[in-house]
């Protein structure tokens, strides 16, 4: 089945909305679904002074510089540069998260939005 | 149906290829690091990869740049390594099999190429050198993200899986670009032979896996190992078309470029790669049978301009001469590597 929005990919993703008092079920691919009902505002707050715009403190990579360039700078952007990151994150590889292989040594607490411990809903 | 037809997996995936982006924990990405982490960043690396194999390493920033060309034609090295030569190495295995790029986009890209279609056997040998590297360097990690990398499109396994593939067939009757979208929304990018933003040169074509999060290693895997098997069966398919079409013709136009190849006094490189691509399409289609298809295609990437120079002529060479060459060693070395099918000399 096609999205219904793009009508060109594969729709994965499905939406209930209630049309003239009845639930209509429909249908999206996962770029539509991101763009259309993931916001900024689902990502928890990236740590730093509301309303300022977000720089990572340990690279200096801010908010714009990854729109710009698409690359973070260090690890730590994945947190302190999340809510730009984690949508980008999002977009490429969907709402998922690491199945694979595991390095030797792990670290401690989870990086996920800011909130470490915390599972992303999409 | 032409005589002596190769099987069509052999003559459609010349190689395969896994890498492994990996950062070390505690230092920027390699667009923030100063030189003194750069240093210390190879350094770590050199060491830890001396107690696996036995591996050379290349400066990137003090080769000469010829070099740099040559391990970019073998496949060794990507441009990225070479525009960021100020702060890059490059760690190849003796074998020349297993590449470490330090400092290219990420602070490591471990990869693995072979010839033919072996995903498996790719990735169970750089997994052996990353497990290797992972006991004496820790990798930033995390547990949702998985391996953090320098672009989001890398996280979690960090794993491209590839393989380059020989599609005459599918190039002629437009089937590629029918198949794209299809492709990219089952998670798959097609690339030229030399990665993102490389043209197809010679109906080759790189088919790799664009997600890397979310999947398992072996889920990746499994998943390439079919789309090259699915890839090569409408590849054949297409080639039958061909010659149903127009076995003749086809066979004209390769054993006329076989002939030119192997008769001639001064042949350029642009000649060559012209001709070589009607042979290559003669082995694809049966009237060629070549005795060993790996040194086939080891053949055509050791005919590249800096390869080829660097191994069969002088220094100082000019292109003249080295076109001399060139038509020397192809005149000796074709025959041997493909005879005619039909059995005629």
């Amino acid at each position: 089945m096609l999205c219904c929005h793009c009508k060109k990919n594969q729709a994965i993703r499905t939406r209930e909305r209630s049309v003239d008092g009845k639930l209509r079920t429909e249908y999206y691919c996962l770029d539509c679904y991101h763009r259309l009902f993931i916001s900024a505002d689902d990502i928890p707050d990236a740590p730093g002074v509301p309303g300022q715009i977000a720089m990572c403190p340990n690279c200096g990579t801010s908010e714009e510089d990854f729109r710009l360039r698409g690359r973070v700078g260090c690890a730590e952007c994945y947190t302190y540069l999340a809510r730009a990151v984690i949508p980008a994150v999002i977009r490429m590889q969907g709402d998922e998260v690491h199945c694979g292989k595991r390095p030797a040594s792990e670290p401690e607490e989870p990086i996920f939005g800011g909130r470490r411990g915390e599972a992303f809903d999409g | 149906m032409a005589e002596g037809q190769e099987n069509f997996i052999g003559s459609t995936v010349t190689s395969t290829r896994v890498r492994l982006a990996r950062n070390l924990e505690g230092y920027p990405f390699p667009d923030k690091l100063s030189p003194a982490q750069a240093r210390e960043i190879v350094r770590s690396c050199g060491k830890a990869l001396s107690r696996l194999d036995d591996f050379k390493e290349y400066d990137i920033g003090s080769i000469p740049a010829d070099e740099a060309t040559y391990l970019l034609e073998r496949h060794l090295i990507s441009r990225d390594l070479i525009r960021r030569k100020n702060i890059s190495s490059a760690f190849i295995s003796s074998d020349g099999e297993v590449s470490v790029m330090v400092n290219e986009e990420d602070h490591l890209r471990e990869q693995y190429i072979l010839r033919g279609c072996d995903l498996y056997k790719a990735y169970e040998r750089i997994s052996g050198i990353d497990e290797g590297l992972g006991g004496e360097m820790k990798f930033a990690f995390d547990e949702k993200l998985g391996f953090l990398t320098a672009c989001p499109s890398n996280v979690g396994t960090g794993m491209r899986a590839s393989v380059m593939m020989f599609l005459p067939g599918l190039s002629k009757y437009g089937k590629l670009e029918e198949l794209l979208p299809s492709l990219k929304s089952n998670g798959l990018t097609v690339r030229g032979e030399f990665g993102e933003g490389t043209a197809a040169e010679g109906y080759s074509y790189q088919i790799s896996n664009e997600r890397t999060l979310g999947l398992s290693e072996a889920d990746i895997l499994s998943h390439m190992n079919e789309v090259a098997l699915n890839f090569a069966e409408l590849e054949h398919r297409a080639r039958l078309r061909m010659l149903d079409e127009d076995e003749l013709g086809y066979k004209d136009l390769c054993l006329r470029a076989y002939g030119t190849l192997t008769n001639c006094a001064v042949l350029t490189h642009k000649e060559l790669a012209a001709g070589m691509v009607r042979v290559r399409l003669g082995v694809a289609l049966g009237f060629f049978i070549a005795s060993d298809l790996g040194e086939f295609n080891d053949f055509i990437e050791g005919m590249r301009p800096v390869c080829f120079r660097r191994e069969n002529c002088s220094a100082g060479a000019d292109e003249r001469e080295q076109d001399i060459v060139r038509a020397d060693v192809v005149h000796k070395v074709l025959p041997e590597l493909v005879r005619r099918a039909d059995g005629k000399a």
